[in-house]
């Protein structure tokens, strides 16, 4: 092979490649990866701020602000609720609460997978400018849907005072006031913080995962966007699981081994006052620990390759 | 900071398929093929077989055509690129300045962005509100600081930057090319900081084309050329062999 080199000699020629590998290479790499995920995680402050700034850039100049986020969804959840539990023909009272908490829950778990889909191939400029924990682009996105799901909740505290107090008995409707159905006692209560925070930890191992394969792989981000759809309507949303009795297989399929159900059960059981079933919480905490090792292996194999991906 | 037989390589996703497996010598870095049949891959070996020390006060400037690797270098020096192979030591807190406005919310005022880009850079909230004012005063932008940023020039972003960048007061400060977007007074300013900061012993690392901009900041040189260290040494000398490299490509 004929050599064009430029008239100015280089120095000595080197050898092909030259790798040095640390002999605890693995070892450290997990380290690493845990090390960015302990640093992001206690850098709060800047992730929190990020995440106000995202909401903040996002309603800039409206009237509303984040509030038209609860307007539209109040209208989605007055109007769907409505329709559904026509449709079903469940009573108004039970159905609408339900259709709203699984909703609201719905939503947070769809943005918080979408944006993790994007989180390091949005964020290229920044992660090849700074040396920064690549962990934090994962957290940011879970704390700016919090936000905006507890603006949401504001539609789920409406929906749950007009129909479980006797503002409903105001209403004009046909037939006989179906009672009560949902009431809070303090387990419940406590129990909603806890499903909450048990539903951001599953999101940082997912998005951990998620945000890696995405940046190298660029159609996974379109893969997930589409089985999210899929999956709002294979899962017990807007229809109950009671449906399902008597058909074995289906529920196995759609809710038993559905994660996304249990996902969204764990938040939205509290919300209706109830607990959520043990099953629920197995695969949810279950998720916790075997996501995370799943993720660290994942993470800290590929974290050194991603500032060459985005 | 101490680079040792440092060299990386890059692997390209996404390039045409119709690279041949060749090495192409020339002052990019070079590209090469690895991997077989389906895992095929093209690499760019943007940095081979570097090494430097520098100590404090050693302020460097790198100078080389475009994909010379200045920039790789930098990154790999701030810790974003890793080594394929060498090493690279860097002690100490590392504050970079690469690209006009990253990390910065082009909606929110200067002065909210410097809250904002401090914490990125790694400052704690009490140490920015401490600077802020000196932040404030350093970049010269008067009332403009309270208007959003995405009003701003790129020469008044540049100000913002190496405003902030520069108060962390770290260790070992990287920049690459942007800082000629300073005019002349900004660029005065800069040095005179960039002058106090190494008498408090630090590192600069400066990567531009502009034989001006590297003579106002840097008093060592590295010329650079398809990720090679052509020359390191006294800051004349390596603008010297630069343009004598220059103007032979001219003649050629």
């Amino acid at each position: 092979m004929s050599d064009k080199k430029s008239s100015i000699s280089f120095g000595d020629d080197e050898p092909e490649v030259l790798i040095i590998v640390p002999e605890n290479a693995n070892q450290s790499a997990l380290g690493a990866a845990f090390a960015d995920l302990a640093t992001s995680i206690a850098n709060w402050k800047l992730w929190l701020r990020l995440s106000v700034i995202d909401i903040r850039n996002r309603y800039r100049r409206t009237v509303l602000g984040p509030f038209w986020n609860v307007l539209s969804m109040a209208i989605l959840i007055t109007t769907l609720g409505v329709l559904w539990s026509t449709i079903f023909q469940q009573p108004l009272r039970t159905h609408v609460p339900y259709f709203s908490a699984g909703y609201v829950t719905w939503i947070l778990i769809v943005s918080v997978f979408n944006d993790h889909a994007q989180a390091f191939a949005s964020n290229g400029a920044i992660i090849r400018a700074i040396s920064m924990p690549f962990s934090i682009h994962i957290i940011r996105p879970i704390a700016r849907n919090i936000m905006v799901f507890g603006h949401s909740l504001i539609v789920h505290v409406l929906v749950m005072l007009i129909t479980q107090t006797p503002i409903m008995a105001y209403i004009p409707q046909p037939g006989e006031l179906e009672p009560v159905q949902y009431g809070y006692d303090l387990v419940s209560i406590l129990l909603f913080p806890a499903g909450l925070a048990i539903l951001s930890l599953n999101f940082v191992w997912i998005g951990l995962i998620l945000a890696t394969i995405c940046a190298r792989y660029r159609d996974i981000a379109q893969v997930v966007v589409a089985l999210l759809q899929v999956a709002f309507f294979a899962t017990p949303i807007f229809w109950r699981r009671d449906v399902l009795a008597g058909n074995e297989l289906a529920d196995t399929i759609l809710a038993k081994f559905n994660p996304f159900f249990h996902w969204v059960e764990v938040v939205r059981r509290p919300l209706l006052g109830e607990i959520p079933s043990s099953l629920t919480y197995a695969v949810t905490l279950g998720g916790i620990a075997i996501g995370f090792l799943v993720a660290l292996v994942v993470y800290s194999r590929y974290r050194k390759r991603i500032s060459y991906w985005v | 900071m101490t680079v040792d037989r440092l060299t990386v390589e890059y692997p390209v996703i996404d390039m045409s398929r119709s690279f041949r497996r060749e090495i192409m010598h020339n002052w990019f870095g070079s590209i090469t093929m690895r991997g077989e049949g389906a895992h095929k891959y093209a690499t760019v070996r943007a940095l081979q077989n570097l090494s430097f020390e520098l100590n404090d006060g050693d302020r460097l400037g790198l100078i080389g055509p475009n994909g010379a690797g200045k920039s790789t270098l930098l990154r790999t020096l701030a810790g974003v690129y890793t080594p394929t192979s060498g090493s690279v030591r860097v002690e100490g807190r590392i504050s970079t300045m690469f690209t006009i406005g990253v990390g910065m919310e082009f909606d929110d005022s200067g002065y909210d962005n410097i809250k904002t880009c401090g914490l990125i850079l790694g400052m704690s909230v009490d140490e920015i509100e401490a600077k802020r004012p000196d932040i404030v005063e350093f970049c010269g932008l008067g009332d403009y600081i309270h208007l959003p940023v995405r009003t701003y020039s790129s020469g008044m972003m540049v100000r913002l930057s190496f405003a902030i960048a520069t108060a962390i007061e770290p260790d070992v400060l990287l920049i690459d090319e942007v800082i000629g977007a300073g005019d002349a007074r900004f660029s005065q300013k800069a040095a005179e900081r960039i002058e106090t900061l190494m008498s408090k012993a630090s590192v600069l690392v400066l990567a531009s084309h502009a034989s001006s901009t590297i003579k106002t900041f840097c008093n060592k040189g590295m010329f650079l050329l398809g990720g090679r260290s052509v020359f390191v040494g006294d800051v004349d000398e390596a603008l010297e062999i630069y343009n004598q490299w220059v103007r032979q490509g001219d003649a050629a």
